[in-house]
């Protein structure tokens, strides 16, 4: 339990200490803040579209964040010393795709929140994307975790970890983007999301563990 | 052999070791007692590192078996890699973005969650008390390497499996090394390293990798 703790605290240490979670709040405050600009000052198009926009750049900065995860681990011999402690592997890789969530993805659904009032979204709007991020960013930060860990013996694998994420992150968008607009099936949108951050929870740390296993053989 | 904290002896029989889908070690035999060390001697690419990594149990076994023994009890596998296995690879396993102490204690609390070693004492025995809340990354190789061997004394630990222990090291961590090696030996502890010419153990065995399997 405390070396789980201990692990989880060194993780999000680790993660702040790099550029992937820096970067990805960058570019989503930044894109959020210059959409404006390049979609002109028509205020009910902003408006129409702010939660499918502010989903597209949450996809995107989970992706930018996933750049080099595991990579410094594999070749530091981190994972070495890790494989060798009680804990088991899908543990180590559970916390460490939580300790990317928070680092990447809690950042951006704050971040949404003053993003969404300068598309002029109302406050109601505001509140149903940040929590829709809220529900659905644990699947992209999980899945995309995933990949990373399938591909961190590739040199220059984060290209290959962009084009395989792909498929995985289309129905987070569409339905994430469903949710935050409201409407009738916002429910049954809300619904799915979470249903699919738990089945990237349940599965994906396993699927990471086996990645990680075989990198290193 | 009572009073001795270690007991582990390690058994290989005819074990087979692939490198990236080629089988390049077949036949691999040895004993190594409480208080042993053997050391592993070969040419570039002949599987010195492969055979150190499948004793650590990351790589998949072709062939044969690896045995950890109390006596003539058979030991789980996964439970020594948990708690009675350290690797020191090429890699050292330090995390550059850390300081000097937080390695240290993050390792204390996942390797030896009860142990009552005091890190700057660790960092005084390997020479890098000056260094303590430095980054990783601003350390040289050698004082890496130093870094990683504070690991082999936060957890105590029977096994120690070290790929080329000596490299980078200068005369005086060369010195260290051997100490520390000898005092791990003296409590009944086991020692696998690799090295080349220039680095040995007093009275350890040795044990020379060919490739002879090339298919």
């Amino acid at each position: 339990m405390n070396a789980g703790f201990t692990l989880l605290r060194q993780e999000i240490r680790l993660r702040l200490r790099g550029s992937a979670g820096p970067a990805a709040l960058g570019l989503f405050i930044l894109a959020g803040a210059l959409a404006p600009l390049s979609l002109g000052t028509n205020d009910d198009l902003l408006i129409a579209i702010a939660p499918g926009l502010l989903w597209i750049f949450a996809c995107l900065a989970a992706l930018l964040g996933l750049e080099g995860l595991f990579q410094d681990d594999l070749s530091e011999g981190r994972f070495a010393v890790l494989r060798l402690t009680t804990l088991p592997l899908w543990l180590v890789m559970l916390l460490m795709m939580l300790a990317y969530w928070i680092v990447v993805c809690a950042p951006v659904l704050i971040a949404a929140i003053p993003i969404g009032f300068l598309l002029g979204a109302d406050p109601a709007t505001t509140l149903r994307l940040s929590l829709s991020l809220g529900v659905g960013t644990p699947a992209l930060a999980f899945i995309g975790a995933c990949l990373a860990a399938i591909c961190a013996g590739l040199p220059r694998g984060t290209g290959l970890v962009i084009f395989l994420a792909l498929p995985f992150f289309a129905p987070a968008l569409i339905f994430g983007a469903r949710a935050a607009s409201g409407g009738d099936d916002m429910v049954a949108a809300f619904m799915f999301l979470s249903a699919f951050s738990l089945i990237a929870l349940a599965t994906c740390p396993f699927i990471a563990a086996a990645a990680i296993r075989q990198n290193m053989e | 052999m009572g009073t001795q904290p270690y007991q582990i002896s390690l058994q290989i029989h005819d074990l087979g070791v692939e490198r990236a889908g080629r089988h390049i070690l077949a036949g691999v035999n040895f004993k190594v007692a409480p208080g042993d060390a053997l050391v592993l001697r070969g040419t570039n690419g002949a599987g010195k590192t492969s055979l150190l990594r499948a004793l650590a149990g990351f790589s998949r076994l072709l062939e044969g078996e690896i045995l950890f023994l109390n006596g003539s009890e058979r030991l789980d596998l996964e439970e020594i890699a948990a708690n009675q296995l350290h690797y020191l690879g090429h890699e050292n396993g330090v995390s550059l973005k850390l300081s000097v102490l937080e390695n240290i204690t993050s390792w204390a609390v996942l390797l030896a969650p009860d142990n009552i070693s005091q890190a700057s004492d660790l960092l005084d025995k390997v020479g890098l008390s000056l260094m303590a809340n430095e980054r990783a990354s601003r350390l040289s190789a050698g004082q890496k390497r130093r870094l990683a061997l504070t690991r082999l004394l936060i957890a105590p630990r029977a096994i120690w499996l070290m790929d080329e222990p000596a490299t980078a090291l200068d005369s005086e961590g060369q010195a260290l090394l051997t100490e520390l090696c000898q005092t791990h030996r003296a409590r009944g502890g086991v020692i696998v390293l690799t090295a080349h010419e220039g680095f040995s153990l007093p009275d350890a065995k040795g044990l020379q990798l060919s490739t002879g399997v090339t298919a």
